[in-house]
């Protein structure tokens, strides 16, 4: 019990690095978790100039309005307007050219937009696709002696003629609200605990200490195990704050949510692992600087890897097939189909697998501490 | 003695191998995360595979039906249609074989189902191309409709301005002749984390002249060699020793990654080392400050650069614009952010006003810190028990 | 050479480590500051070397104040401190190069002087090792170069051979008294009795932040009673015997345990002989006899109440 004891003395004597640590990662998470990301984003936001200043041009200003968001921009202000772009304040430009109105009566489209744009995203290329269709059915209006005004209006009027769209998945919209949370859970968790366990165990493996340790009665064995059953504990008291943030934040859900026990379940086994990634990196760093660096390396590197800062939908094949060798995917993948938000559907079968692929990690990551920590032993300085 | 503190702590910063490893192993790693990462977006969002549906006629409707075979036949073709009775396809729907089953109704009535829910899944992109296809077919449906009923003759030629190519609708403006790729932010921002590291140098020089914090530095504090000389060949040092290894991860990520940095590529190497100038200045006022230890000292330095990389959007790219708007002095201030946007101008932009500017800050905010450290250096008394 | 007056340090919490500790050190002196753990040795050196900034009193060395700034003054100072101050980056020649380079800029002469710090100390077969894989004698001892090299008129010993092993700590005290020869002023702290017994000349005792005494060997036994210890074994002596030992002229203690007899004697001369001759005539069964002068503990315990090595 003396290793044990002495692991949380020490950690109390560096609580206020510890705390403060905890707070930035948890205020990472709660922000991020309130920014969406548009990767799969159908409304765009867009900056629309009227140069024709015609009824049908209005219309069709009016139409974008309707079905994107348009934000304000001083288009005089080039670099302004390439800042508000790149920094994706707008994801779009749009000039409707003058000679809009009559470009259209006359059947002659080339050349009705100038656009700009930052990236050839999927919205874009919807959007362009939506202003192709109005475009040509109010062609075909005008075509049939219809005057541009009422051209724009009709076709604008067929365009927003939506279609029935049912989802027969089973919904419950409330419980993806923690799914946010479980999904940064698998950066934040290692983040605490890389920096976390790392500071106690810069003072319980420094090598006098060490030594002076195994010189006694104290068994080695014993010591390891008390160093890691009190990074286990601290882990724990981890988890606990990161679902108490997660059930305040999502309003209590997690307590209802039928999703709950299984995101508790993959959670608790990702814990382990981050908790020996923790450990590991403490025994090969000799900082806290340098488990810092290392933890960063390891979380951040995973978190775009597996799913966690990018969906893991939109990762490519080679990519995924890189990242089965890392813990997170297996968790975050599993994550993805408690909350129904893959392209996986949930079953039992699979989320078994993923379990077991966690387990396998965490006897993986135990075996490896033990072969570091024996090394170390061995090649202790006398 | 200046040059005689500097050779020698040259010399120490450089073999302390596990701090330039790591330094060094971030950015190789990282970078090729991210290299790996974002390959495999742009091939996801660009390059979309064939979208499986069902489509189940309750009612006929021939010039759907061969909408329906135009998308589906060919080499580039957009549509897989599977064959399947309505309970067939709703079970292939469930187990995602399909991305969703068509329902064709009497009356034109067209109507979609699917299975996914979720707002950042590919699936979702999937649906909504399905979704588009079918709502400008009927848009385009329904005018021609009303043409024909309003006037017949002129359907032909309406029928013609439908299907013409629009291609040339849209003319393309380059605001700029920079790398347009968003995804470059995060190799920018990879950068600057690895320049902003030399905090850990700067911290180090601080806790080597504080008789209070190690015998080392006791030893120096009893030479005749003036603190601010020790000071200040320890922190000429650590900016030698940052900037090299800012140099490499530049070149690392340029050459071996293979990431557009632009043309101006020498001017990186300029905000390096200004970065690299404010990054030790930074560590140096956090090894100055207080009675902390150096662990404690190594802790404030790691959250520092941390929150700085989040507030700049090293993990979410949005942060950095939502931190800009909202909070745009902490944005001003942020170290991060400044060398971001020496980067980005750099890229972006033909004129020097924005990198200068970026520059500028970098020396003013490394003045500050070099002078409230010095302060504080120099007013700390010692209890060497 | 070194005068320290009146100097008292109070820590943060309210202890006073250091009170009011007066110490004049002659030039080309080796004088040993002693005391139990705990005395304030360590604290008056800090003090002196403007490492702490004192609460009371006055420090002047060569004749000139003491101050932080004082750089005149700490160029001919060199401290040995008691952990080992090395750079783990530098080998043994660059570290001993480097703090000899902060007093010495002329890079020929601190060549010179290097290479001899080095031979000084034994550790020409070490020049390219690294402090990693030095034992724990040999780290002292490149301490110990890296704080003499640039040959100070002061040195400072701060318990240089704690942890020491016997080679090098002889090697180290030999190496001491050689610096005094050849002209430094040496302040040497310890708590080791024996090393401060074999290499002073001047003692200064320490106890609870107090100077309590100071001055040669010689003077310091004068100031206690005990002149003369003796030690014989012998058979056990009955009370009256007892009695009678204790009315001889110049005894003051005498305790029979053991098998022992332990005797001090108070001034006096040939007090051996006339406990011989005592004890001769009771027809005493003796074994073997010790004489010997008070031994700093026997000074320290009388001064101050207890042993030595006591804790507080």
């Amino acid at each position: 019990m003396q290793a044990f004891k002495t692991y949380f003395k020490i950690a109390g004597k560096h609580m206020f690095s510890i705390i403060a640590y905890v707070a930035i990662s948890l205020f990472i998470m709660t922000m991020q978790s309130s920014i969406g990301t548009d990767y799969a984003e159908t409304r765009l936001r867009i900056a629309v100039r009227d140069l024709d200043g015609s009824a049908a041009s209005s219309r069709l200003v009016e139409y974008i309005d309707e079905n994107h968001k348009i934000k304000e921009v001083d288009f005089e202000d080039g670099d302004m307007l390439f800042d508000n772009l790149y920094y994706r304040q707008v994801q779009y430009i749009i000039t409707v050219n003058e000679g809009f109105s009559e470009g259209l009566a006359a059947g002659k489209t080339e050349g009705l937009f100038t656009v700009s744009k930052i990236d050839d995203s999927f919205a874009a290329q919807l959007f362009e696709s939506q202003l192709q269709s109005i475009v040509t059915s109010a062609e075909a209006l005008t075509a049939a002696g219809t005057d541009p005004e009422s051209a724009v209006q009709r076709a604008v009027e067929a365009a927003l003629e939506g279609i029935e769209v049912e989802s027969v998945a089973e919904q419950t919209p409330d419980s993806q609200k923690s799914y946010v949370y479980f999904t940064l859970f698998g950066y934040t968790s290692v983040a605490i605990l890389v920096v976390a366990i790392g500071i106690v165990l810069a003072v319980m493996l420094d090598s006098k200490v060490v030594h002076r340790t195994f010189a006694s009665s104290y068994s080695p064995t014993r010591y390891i195990v008390s160093v890691f059953a009190a990074s286990g504990v601290l882990a724990a008291a981890t988890w606990l704050l990161l679902m108490g943030v997660t059930a305040v934040k999502t309003d209590g859900v997690l307590f209802t949510a039928s999703t709950t026990p299984k995101a508790l379940v993959n959670s608790i086994l990702y814990l382990i692992i981050s908790t020996e990634i923790a450990v590991l990196v403490a025994f090969v760093s000799k900082s806290v600087m340098t488990a810092h660096i290392a933890g960063n390396v390891i979380g951040m590197g995973m978190a775009f890897l597996c799913g966690v800062f990018v969906p893991m939908d939109l990762l490519g094949d080679k990519v995924l097939a890189f990242s089965r060798f890392l813990p997170a995917f297996w968790y975050e993948y599993a994550n993805d189909m408690i909350f129904s938000m893959g392209d996986v559907p949930y079953s039992s079968v699979k989320f078994a697998q993923c379990l077991a692929m966690e387990g396998l990690f965490i006897v993986l990551l135990f075996s490896a501490i033990l072969l570091v920590s024996r090394s170390k032993q061995s090649n202790k300085e006398v | 003695m200046f040059l005689h503190s500097f050779k020698y702590s040259f010399k120490s910063l450089i073999r302390n191998k596990t701090l330039l490893f790591w330094s060094l192993l971030f950015t190789i790693l990282l970078g090729t995360c991210f290299k790996i990462a974002f390959s495999g977006i742009t091939e996801s969002t660009e390059n979309l595979t064939v979208i499986k549906v069902a489509v189940l006629y309750e009612a006929e409707n021939p010039p759907f039906e061969e909408l329906m075979t135009t998308l589906s036949s060919g080499e580039d073709k957009l549509l897989e249609i599977k064959e399947a009775t309505g309970e067939q396809a709703l079970e292939m729907l469930g187990d995602g074989e399909l991305a969703a089953i068509i329902d064709v109704g009497s009356e034109g009535k067209i109507s979609l189902r699917t299975s996914s829910s979720s707002a950042v899944s590919s699936s979702n992109i999937q649906i909504s191309i399905v979704q588009n296809i079918i709502e400008q077919y009927n848009a385009k449906a329904a005018i021609l409709e009303q043409i024909g009923r309003e006037d017949p003759l002129a359907l032909p030629a309406a029928v013609q301005a439908v299907a013409e190519d629009v291609s040339g609708l849209f003319t393309e403006e380059k605001l700029s002749d920079g790398n347009m790729d968003v995804y470059i932010q995060y190799f920018f921002n990879l950068i600057a984390m690895s320049i902003i590291m030399s905090i850990s140098f700067g911290t180090t020089v601080a806790l080597g002249i504080q008789g209070n914090l190690s015998p080392l530095a006791a030893r120096r504090c009893i030479s005749p060699t003036r603190k601010s000389v020790s000071a200040l060949g320890g922190l000429c040092a650590a900016i030698v020793s940052g900037f090299l290894i800012s140099c490499v991860n530049i070149l690392f990520v340029r050459f071996v990654l293979d990431v557009d940095l632009g043309k101006r590529l020498p001017m990186y190497f300029v905000t390096a080392f200004a970065g690299t100038v404010m990054a030790v200045c930074i560590g140096y006022v956090i090894g100055s400050a207080g009675n902390l230890s150096e662990n404690s000292k190594d802790a404030i330095a790691t959250m520092f650069s941390t929150l700085g990389g989040f507030l700049s959007g090293l993990m979410i790219l949005d942060m950095r614009m939502i931190i800009a708007e909202k909070a745009p002095i902490i944005h001003m201030i942020n170290p991060l952010s400044i060398m971001f946007d020496s980067f980005y101008s750099l890229s972006m932009y033909d004129d020097w006003s924005r990198y200068i500017r970026s520059i500028v800050s970098m020396l003013i905010i490394s003045a500050l810190c070099f002078a409230a450290g010095s302060i504080m250096t120099r007013r700390q008394k010692y209890a060497s028990l | 050479m070194l005068e320290i007056k009146n100097l008292s340090w109070t820590a943060p919490d309210g202890r006073k480590i250091i009170n009011d500790v007066s110490l004049n050190i002659p030039n080309k002196k080796l004088i040993v500051i002693t005391g139990p753990n705990g005395s304030g040795k360590t604290t008056t050196i800090n003090c002196l070397l403007s490492l702490l900034t004192y609460d009371r009193g006055d420090i002047e060395i060569f004749g000139k104040k003491m101050t932080p700034n004082a750089y005149d003054i700490k160029k001919d100072i060199g401290v040995v401190m008691q952990n080992v101050a090395v750079f783990d980056e530098l080998n043994v020649y660059e570290n001993i190069d480097y703090f000899c380079g902060l007093y010495i800029t002329d890079k020929k002469l601190r060549r010179k002087l290097v290479d001899e710090a080095i031979e000084f100390v034994g550790l020409e077969d070490f020049r390219k090792f690294y402090p990693k894989k030095l034992s724990g004698g040999l780290l002292r001892r490149l301490n110990i170069a890296c704080g003499i090299a640039h040959r100070p008129k002061l040195i400072i010993f701060d318990e240089p051979t704690v942890a020491v092993d016997p080679q090098s700590r002889n090697k180290i005290l030999e190496g001491i008294q050689r610096l005094n020869k050849e002209g430094a002023t040496i302040i040497y702290t310890s708590h080791y009795m024996e090393e401060v017994e074999q290499i002073c000349t001047r003692i200064a005792i320490m106890d609870k932040g107090k100077s309590v005494a100071m001055g040669t060997t010689d003077e310091l036994k004068k100031l206690i009673s005990v002149t003369e210890t003796i030690k014989i074994e012998i058979e056990p002596l009955t009370d009256g015997e007892m009695n009678e030992l204790k009315a001889l002229p110049h005894i003051s203690e005498a305790v029979c345990e053991d098998g022992h007899l332990n005797i001090k004697c108070s001034g006096g001369k040939h007090n051996l002989i006339r406990i011989m001759d005592f004890l001769q005539k009771k027809d005493k069964a003796m074994g073997r006899v010790f004489s010997e002068q008070p031994s700093l503990n026997d000074i320290f315990l009388e001064i101050t109440g207890k042993e030595l090595r006591d804790d507080q």
